[in-house]
């Protein structure tokens, strides 16, 4: 298995794809299937059009507008925030699966992998668990 | 480690105590308060008398900086009689007053939150008794368990009341979004290892405090010059020498001192302890001072962090550690009862005298059945 940290400077998307496929590259694996998996609860990751910037924001917006940030929620152990974050961290989910074929990620060149911060800036990490077919 | 008694029993057990109440009163601060209340309180007035009313002095500047709360540490006689319908602000959902008092038996911080909650502010009772009068009167408790010891004048219940007060300020500061969950986790780890710190400073101070201990007590007098957070320390360090042998000492801000105590005569009589924690605002002011201490010829010792105050070398006492100046009284408050409790006792006497003779205060009406005015 391999872990990846990343350090978030925000809420909001951040690509992961480049570093997804050198590990997919170091593994040597040929014919497989590669599952990400995000160790949050406030995270999450998807694979989405990287083709415009201003659509990073649309998903974005589109997620806070569902799961708007309010003070009134039941769970008040953490903060507003953190309470919203579960929720979108639900929605958005918090694995992909992909392909490995060709020792190379299976994936076209105007899609990404994106890790979701929820309740940025925080120090998160994401795991690749790599299988062979 | 060290020969014993029970106020320096009480001190070297801080450490321990921290690291066994942390996590439940960490824990219990996260309910103590709603998300929508933390979010309309707006000003706060922390009440208790003796080391309660320190604790709140000591956590003032937290709830203030982290919270963003205007903030004030008030007397119970100060809230009940004097703040609520007299001062401002008036007082209104948007206070929140919390009575600090670990038997929950105290007339007068009982006084003071009833009349508050009357006036219409919230109220916190942060208390070891659920059940006591002060647990009954708040609209809301804080349940904080003090693990019991040895009686002596006390160290433990300072530090439960003033940790559990400091993890509250955390909270406000990170349900406001003032900061990130990290942030608040980093502070919440730095309140901890306030335990690693006076593990240290025990070992390392001991020798230099003990001739001093005695010093104050062939002198009979003494003074704690501190400002800010500092100053509730000092306030701390002055009511376990009162406590534990009548010794009076005189508290002074740094910038007071030099309008008042200053002129004390026979100065190299007058053992005096000025206390800098690291970072601290009032470091310049201190520095100035600690000169004044010098060419007074007082016996003077600086408690203060890892560096600073290099001219005065002989005369410091230095926390190993970097503690911030916002969680500095826990720290240096343990170490002025641990410095407190090699000041000799003299012959016969008793911690509060005995509470024998005229300090049996069962002929006049005392802390607990003092009349409540409402």
């Amino acid at each position: 298995m391999v872990t990846i940290n990343i350090d978030t400077d925000r809420s909001g998307l951040f690509e992961i794809t480049h570093d997804v496929r050198e590990a997919i590259k170091a593994s040597g694996i040929q014919s497989g299937i590669a599952v990400l998996w995000v160790p949050h609860s406030t995270a999450g990751v998807t694979v989405i059009s990287r083709m415009d910037e201003l659509g990073f924001l649309d998903i974005e917006n589109e997620i806070n507008r569902i799961v708007p940030m309010r003070i009134d929620f039941e769970h008040q152990y953490d903060t507003p925030s953190d309470a919203a974050g579960h929720i979108k961290s639900a929605i958005i989910g918090v694995s992909v699966s992909l392909i490995i074929e060709d020792g190379e990620l299976l994936c076209s060149p105007g899609s990404g992998i994106f890790f979701f911060e929820f309740d940025g800036p925080r120090k998160r990490r994401y795991h690749l668990q790599m299988i062979s077919a | 480690m060290f020969n014993t008694n029970p106020v320096r029993d009480q001190a070297l057990s801080v450490p321990g105590l921290i690291a066994e109440t942390y996590q439940t009163i960490e824990s219990s601060t996260r309910s103590a308060l709603t998300t929508p209340e933390i979010y309309s309180i707006k000003n706060l007035i922390l009440t208790g008398s003796g080391d309660s009313y320190n604790a709140g002095c000591a956590a003032a500047m937290a709830f203030s900086q982290l919270g963003h709360l205007w903030v004030r540490a008030e007397t119970p006689m100060e809230t009940s009689r004097y703040i609520a319908g007299v001062y401002v602000p008036k007082p209104e959902k948007n206070t929140l007053v919390i009575g600090v008092s670990g038997s929950g038996e105290g007339a007068r911080v009982v006084e003071a939150i009833t009349a508050m909650r009357a006036s219409g502010c919230r109220t916190l009772a942060l208390t070891a008794n659920l059940m006591s009068r002060l647990g009954k009167a708040a609209e809301k408790a804080l349940h904080v368990e003090t693990p019991p010891f040895a009686p002596a004048p006390g160290v433990r219940g300072f530090i439960t009341s003033a940790m559990a007060l400091y993890l509250l300020a955390i909270r406000f500061g990170e349900v406001k979004l003032c900061y990130t969950m990290d942030a608040a986790n980093v502070l919440r780890k730095q309140l901890r290892s306030c335990a690693d710190a006076l593990s240290k400073a025990f070992v390392s101070l001991k020798e230099a405090m003990i001739p001093f201990a005695h010093e104050i007590a062939r002198c009979g007098v003494f003074e704690i010059l501190a400002s800010g957070p500092a100053r509730a320390a000092a306030d701390f360090g002055a009511a376990k020498l009162l406590e534990m042998m009548g010794l009076y000492t005189a508290v002074a801000d740094v910038e007071e001192f030099n309008h008042l105590n200053f002129f004390r005569t026979r100065p190299n009589d007058i053992p005096t302890l000025l206390l800098c924690p690291k970072g601290s605002r009032a470091q310049r002011r201190c520095e100035e001072i600690a000169v004044a201490l010098r060419v007074l010829k007082r016996p003077y010792r600086i408690l203060t962090g890892p560096s600073g105050f290099e001219e005065h070398e002989d005369a410091v006492w230095r926390i190993p550690a970097d503690v911030p100046e916002l969680f500095s009284p826990l720290v240096q408050s343990t170490l002025m009862a641990f410095m407190a409790s090699f000041v000799p006792m003299p012959e016969g006497e008793a911690y509060y005298h005995g509470h024998a003779g005229p300090w049996n205060e069962s002929a006049f009406k005392s802390i607990k059945n003092s009349e409540i005015i409402l």
